[in-house]
């Protein structure tokens, strides 16, 4: 126990993390150069494309330092975007310690005092790196001043390292054993291990990564969950390094992969205490707090044949990623789906495209909406995860949605345009603190809804990408805010509908008849597109009656070929929906999405 | 009136892939040529010959024994060919199946050359002409991209007419950039007061890939309005129809007994057996059609072979499709009973759900025990055709 060193490495994103691992992995030999495969630890291919990372991956590492003690090192990596502070606080849970990573040039940015604050409050030994010290323009003591300054962390013992070059590796490696202190913990008493992240495994079912708490767990016990009381025979116990080796035993402190022939995704939870049945424990771990998904949207498979296959989808998800929920759900207009709730849009975006990668599923993905809570006039209460479960507006007392407290970093000549966009958004300002003649720190109060449509990219156009954001939830307001309906010739689209405030709900509604009249193909009558609030429409639109449909000319020549024009025209059909009459093309519903996720 | 209903018969299309100058609207398989010149004329005639020996060898016992109904030029622009060649060509047509044929249809470019052949196409053998006359307005002409004047097209037509053929058509094209109602309607009124017995109307069609839906997209092309374009085809059926004329297919109006024999063998599903670049062919249940390129058709016929580019057999499935999908084609529609007695139930009995939805659609409807499109149901009559194609 006295060689472990459980640690993670925190930054903003692109300040390196993922190149430094690659790094580490090299220095102690886990990671051959030859075999390398540019940042290893980004194991999803979407990971890789987007350069970000979203799970948490794990790996070991033995080293010898200069003074030649051993020390086997447990890396945890986190993600580093906003959406998956939950993944982060998970992570650091099973770690004594955290790299604080920064970059030379960038500095000090939104996710990195959000994540050092969690680091902070998990009691984390930290070790401020300042990365890419060999670019021209590497600035470290302006950055060390600006980690001073705004995370608030000494930098007194700072290690600057280029992950690139290689530069400043041995010391930080050196730092991690001399600094990060080694897990406590009972190895006598009986085992409690906690399950911090989950998968499926094809062959093996589900696969289970733990850190061991106290005593220890050999590879023929048979395991409890603390939960539930489900027992299951361990098949395997294993540590990443980086790909899975077999192992005997996991003693306290450890980290490890553990299998037991789970074929239910659903019935193991991260957070769970994992105990042995032979000598178990009483006591759960303190597990993580629950997150509350505060993004909900509709996710329905193209053809309603692939229902099931989406269900099976969604929970091998789940269970590698715990902070997406599902709940089934069905709608007029689009058949049998799940509402999906989410931590955040690129979540969102994130869980949907896995589904359609790894899983080879097409998908009808719904606006994203907030939650809302609705007080009724008979006192009951609604939480609020569709827009169309409104009740009417006679039946309602008031209606609350969430607020976020958004700390925005910007270089401040970009200060005015991103105030602006702030204030656009029904945005209160807390405070501005302005670090130095370069960078400031906004603060705002904003409404949940607004952040969801278009605000990143907005925040991003605005600054060149040079802001950097994150946010918490504070609390919920009452506010006047109505729901818009959208109905096409006279049938209201439940799928389609959106709850805004009643300023906007002019504007929203008119950007929502344009975006469906732009994708509704015309057909033989005249199709009406409204927007309404109640019985009041709002905007309207007609997708005007096509006036012939006809092939003039069909010879000896024309008729196989015509003949495909028509095949390929009725297979498009087929992937419509049909709302009464009226034939909807998917991208419709997609449409909705990009109603103001583009700039307008 | 009568429609070939022998299935021993035979039609035979000849494609002919030259023109002087390629339309920008067209997408058929053409090449310009300028005029034709006379060793590509003979070695493109010696090539058709060739190709109907190998179908004749390979198809014997399709081919065999069958009476030859029609014969129909069509292309490109047949009529670049010299009257020596079409006589050559039904010359063999003769030597192979039984019977002279009742209609010999040829495809004319209302031309001064060609007009100054038109009798002596009529000695070799033709006994109708298809004069692409498309508009009598020179702007018009000219905006279509068309090698003749109003004035040459008159002149051709009254050629045609005092030729003494049993039958004449003209192409009219309607909707064309820039193309008002009113010169449409002149042109009909000039062709119907000349007494031209059949006319195939069409509206101009923005084909993929052509010149036009090119200057289309980017804006360059003007063409009359959608209503506009209704409202022509309206007025060009309404006027047709008062002078004697019988609208018989969506395109196609004739007057008492100038129906075009040939092209009602297609939406009749009746065999054709096509010869040259592109031709396309029906013989019972295979459907095929030739190489597209003249190089590759011209390869494998000197390779003894013969050139299909893709060929399908139809199921009993296809072709109770493609009995509805083509057969509403003619206004007449289709005879509940011949499609009873070819697949021994009712329409219903296969697609019920889709002649139902038709028929509420108000795009369908019976009559004297046919099958056919309303009013509606001509505009709209790619929605109809779409229950029946795939699977």
């Amino acid at each position: 126990m006295e060689q472990i060193r459980n640690f993670a490495i925190i930054a903003h994103i692109d300040h390196g993390k993922s190149t430094l691992a690659d790094r580490l992995l090299e220095r102690t030999g886990t990671l051959k150069t030859r075999e390398r495969v540019e940042q290893f630890l980004d194991k999803m291919d979407l990971e890789r494309e987007r350069g970000i990372t979203i799970k948490a991956q794990t790996v070991r590492m033995r080293y010898r330092t200069s003074k030649g003690q051993e020390a086997v090192l447990n890396l945890i990596d986190t993600p580093g975007h906003v959406d998956f502070h939950y993944e982060v606080s998970r992570s650091l849970a099973a770690c004594e310690g955290a790299l604080l990573v920064v970059d030379a040039v960038q500095g000090v940015e939104a996710q990195t005092v959000a994540n050092a604050e969690a680091a902070v409050a998990g009691g984390l030994a930290i070790i401020p790196v300042i990365n890419k010290i060999d670019l021209p323009n590497a600035d470290p003591d302006r950055i060390m001043r600006e980690i001073e300054d705004i995370v608030g962390i000494s930098t007194e013992r700072v290690v600057c390292i280029s992950a690139k070059t290689g530069e400043g590796i041995d010391e930080l490696l050196e730092a991690i054993v001399a600094r990060v202190p080694p897990p406590t913990g009972d190895a006598e008493a009986p085992l409690r291990a906690l399950i911090f992240d989950s998968w499926y495994d094809p062959y093996q079912g589900v696969a289970m990564l733990v850190r061991i708490i106290d005593g220890h767990l050999p590879a023929d016990a048979t395991i409890r969950l603390l939960s539930t009381g489900d027992e299951h025979n361990v098949a395997l116990i294993g540590m990443l390094s980086p790909e899975l080796c077999r192992i005997e035993r996991a003693g306290c402190g450890e980290v490890a992969v553990v299998m037991a022939g789970i074929r239910d995704p659903l019935s193991v939870q991260v957070g769970d205490t994992l105990t042995d049945a032979a000598r178990p424990a009483s006591e759960p771990l303190s597990g993580f707090q629950q997150v509350q998904p505060m993004v909900w949207s509709g996710l329905y498979p193209t053809d309603s044949g692939s229902y099931e296959a989406l269900r099976a989808a969604i929970e091998r998800l789940q269970l590698n990623d715990s902070s997406m929920f599902a709940e089934p759900e069905t709608s007029e207009a689009l058949g049998f789906g799940f509402r999906c709730g989410y931590l955040g849009l690129l979540h969102m975006e994130i869980a949907q495209e896995r589904l359609e990668r790894e899983y080879s599923l097409d998908l009808i993905i719904t606006a994203p909406t907030t939650v809302y809570r609705v007080k009724l006039r008979t006192g009951a209460e609604l939480e609020l995860h569709r827009p169309s479960d409104l009740p009417d507006a006679g039946a309602i007392e008031e209606v609350l949605e969430p607020r976020i407290l958004a700390r925005i970093h910007v270089p401040t000549e970009y200060l005015g345009r991103v105030m602006q966009l702030c204030q656009e958004r029904r945005g209160v300002q807390r405070d501005l603190i302005v670090h130095s003649d370069r960078r400031a720190v906004l603060r705002y109060e904003l409404p949940l809804a607004e952040v969801l449509i278009d605000f990143y990219d907005r925040l991003k156009s605005a600054t060149r990408g040079y802001a950097s954001m994150d946010y918490e939830i504070l609390d919920y307001r009452k506010e006047d805010l109505v729901k818009v309906d959208v109905l096409v010739n006279g049938e209201s689209i439940d799928a389609l509908s959106l709850i805004v405030h009643r300023e906007s709900a002019y504007r929203r509604g008119l950007a929502l008849v344009q975006a469906l009249k732009k994708h509704i193909p015309r057909q033989m009558f005249d199709v009406a597109v409204q927007a309404s609030i109640g019985s009041r429409v709002i905007a309207r639109l007609n997708v005007r009656a096509l006036r012939k449909n006809v092939t003039a000319k069909c010879y000896g020549g024309d008729i196989t070929r015509k003949r495909k024009l028509l095949e390929r025209q009725k297979e498009g059909k087929k992937r419509m929906k049909r709302v009464g009459q009226v034939e909807i093309p998917q991208e419709a519903f997609l449409a909705v999405l990009s109603v103001g996720t583009k700039k307008r | 009136m009568s429609v070939p209903t022998s299935s021993a018969d035979l039609g035979i299309y000849v494609h002919i892939p030259f023109c002087e100058r390629v339309c920008p609207y067209c997408d058929f398989s053409v090449e310009a040529v300028g005029q034709l010149d006379r060793e590509l004329e003979r070695a493109y005639v010696e090539l058709l010959l060739r190709e109907l020996e190998l179908a004749r060898a390979d198809l014997r016992e399709r081919l065999e024994g069958r009476r030859l109904a029609t014969v129909y030029f069509g292309g490109g622009t047949p009529s670049l060919l010299q009257a020596a060649s079409i006589e050559r060509l039904l010359r063999a047509f003769s030597e192979v199946f039984r019977g002279s044929p009742e209609e010999v249809t040829l495809e004319l470019n209302p031309g001064i050359l060609e007009c100054g052949r038109v009798p002596a196409y009529r000695d070799a053998g033709v006994t109708r002409l298809s004069l692409g006359l498309q508009s009598l307005h020179d702007l018009t002409l000219k905006r279509l991209g068309r090698a003749h004047t109003a004035a040459e097209a008159l002149r051709g037509l009254e050629a045609c007419l005092v030729a003494g053929f049993p039958s004449l058509s003209v192409d009219l094209i309607y909707g064309a950039p820039e193309q008002s109602e009113v010169e449409l309607l002149m042109d009909v009124e000039r062709v119907i007061e000349l007494g031209v017995p059949h006319v195939s109307a069409y509206a101009l069609t923005l084909e993929p890939g052509t010149p036009f839906a090119r200057a289309h997209a980017q804006g360059r092309l003007r063409l009359p309005g959608e209503d506009e374009g209704v409202r022509m085809g309206c007025l060009l059926r309404a006027r047709l129809a008062a002078g004697g004329y019988v609208q018989y297919e969506i395109s196609s109006f004739s007057r008492t007994g100038h129906r075009s024999l040939h092209n009602q063998r297609y939406w009749c599903r009746q065999d054709v057996l096509g010869l040259g670049v592109s031709a396309a062919s029906l013989l019972g249940e295979l459907r095929f059609q030739n190489l597209k390129s003249r190089s590759a058709w011209r390869a494998l016929l000197e390779a003894g072979r013969r050139p299909v580019e893709e060929a399908e057999v139809l199921s009993q499935g296809d072709a109770r499709r493609e009995t509805l999908y083509l057969g509403f084609r003619r206004l007449e529609g289709v005879s509940r009973a011949d499609f009873r007695r070819r697949f021994g139930a009712a329409p219903e009995a296969f697609f019920g759900a889709e002649l139902a939805e038709l028929r509420s659609f108000g795009l369908v409807c019976d009559h004297a025990g046919r099958l056919r499109l309303t009013e509606r149901g001509i505009l709209f009559a790619d929605e109809v055709f779409l229950r029946f194609v795939g699977r």
